[in-house]
């Protein structure tokens, strides 16, 4: 069975009134919904809340999911969506020096268990806080998480040649950062 | 076709046949050029070895069950105005019913559905009410002294006979009307309607 033949019964079943059919889905896409929340922001508080408010989403809009895209996709969008929000909303903060006593005390919380991980992790997040959201978002779905050209247009409404473009000025930028450290 | 765009194909593996022979051909003549892609990939292998962190099982196991806690917690919020609205309309309903029963209850009969035998029976029953609203509380008391001295000036009598005269007509002139015998009432009739009082 394939992966969207795999969503589409679990989506069935949830939509005749199975709960733990929804269960299963948000167990299968948790992981990828917190880690791509928690680059985007940078921290593990947001994307904590991030994943929840996406998990809502599925629940409440997955009857009106066509399966004219992969579930993945669809999920990839709520949560990018849902974190570029959240960028917005403490770029205002910084705007109003309401974020930088925040951020260190949300950024304190970290589930990586290996303390080498650990430390390249935050060192990595860290870097990709200093480019663009749009061109971050690009990257971490092409470099990080693998998604083809196609796929991340999917997600983002935007054109291929366009994320191109963003995808390699993110590159070089993080490039130089990570030279001049 | 410039630089970054030809670095980016090869990087993604977008360049194929001749255009990925003579670029590498390229990065192999400059080591500028082979710094610049090297660098590039370093980049990129470093993020990637990010993407499958061991990370605490204990988070992900709570995600499920804090979801269906919170969408619990919804629930019983999205009740709690339901409750707070009909609290209201329920004390605005007493306050309602309360006020239209006291009203009902408070209700004058209109004077002209009063018969004569029950105004006349009121009137008997409460005379001092009747005489002490109509002399004392319908006239204001600075007109009321002089009211009484014209009065008594028009009639053409003293003030004893004028006090006399409102005690009759307050508290005891039902009872003088009551042992008043029919032919000494029609004596004063009699008396009243020969006298000339202009």
């Amino acid at each position: 069975m394939t992966e969207k033949d795999n969503d589409y019964n679990l989506i069935e079943r949830f939509n005749n009134g199975d709960e733990s059919a929804f269960n299963e889905l948000a167990r299968k896409y948790q992981q990828r919904i917190y880690w791509h929340a928690r680059r985007m922001t940078g921290n593990h508080l947001d994307a904590d809340e991030i994943v929840q408010e996406v998990l809502l989403v599925m629940y409440r809009k997955i009857k009106t999911f066509n399966f004219r895209s992969s579930l993945y996709t669809w999920i990839y969008t709520i949560t990018t969506t849902r974190s570029i929000n959240y960028i917005k909303r403490r770029s205002l903060k910084q705007i109003f020096s309401l974020h930088d006593v925040e951020s260190d005390q949300r950024s304190g919380t970290d589930l990586v268990t290996e303390i080498e991980n650990k430390e390249e992790v935050k060192r990595l997040e860290k870097f990709l806080q200093y480019i663009p959201a749009k061109q971050r978002e690009v990257f971490i779905l092409r470099a990080i998480d693998g998604l083809s050209y196609k796929e991340i247009a999917e997600i983002t409404g935007r054109s291929e040649g366009g994320l191109k473009s963003n995808y390699f000025h993110a590159l070089r930028k993080l490039t130089e950062m990570m030279s001049n450290e | 076709m410039n630089k970054n765009e030809q670095i980016r194909k090869y990087l993604d593996g977008e360049l194929t046949g001749e255009e990925l022979k003579n670029f590498e051909t390229e990065i192999n003549n400059s080591p500028e050029l082979k710094n610049l892609v090297d660098s590039y990939r370093d980049t990129l292998n470093q993020f990637k070895k990010i993407e499958n962190v061991n990370s605490e099982e204990s988070y992900f196991i709570n995600i499920v069950p804090r979801f269906h806690e919170s969408m619990r917690n919804k629930k019983r919020l999205k009740l709690k105005p339901a409750f707070a609205f009909s609290s209201i309309a329920l004390v605005l309903t007493s306050i309602l019913l309360v006020f239209i029963l006291n009203k009902d209850n408070q209700v004058i009969n209109p004077v002209h559905e009063i018969s004569s035998e029950e105004l006349s029976s009121y009137l008997k029953s409460n005379p001092q009410d009747y005489y002490e609203m109509q002399l004392t509380e319908s006239v204001p008391q600075e007109y009321d002294s002089l009211f009484n001295s014209i009065f008594f000036n028009e009639l053409n009598i003293d003030d004893n006979s004028g006090k006399y005269l409102v005690d009759v007509t307050g508290n005891e002139f039902y009872n003088i009307l009551d042992e008043i015998s029919d032919e000494d009432a029609e004596s004063i009739y009699s008396s009243l309607i020969s006298k000339k009082i202009y």
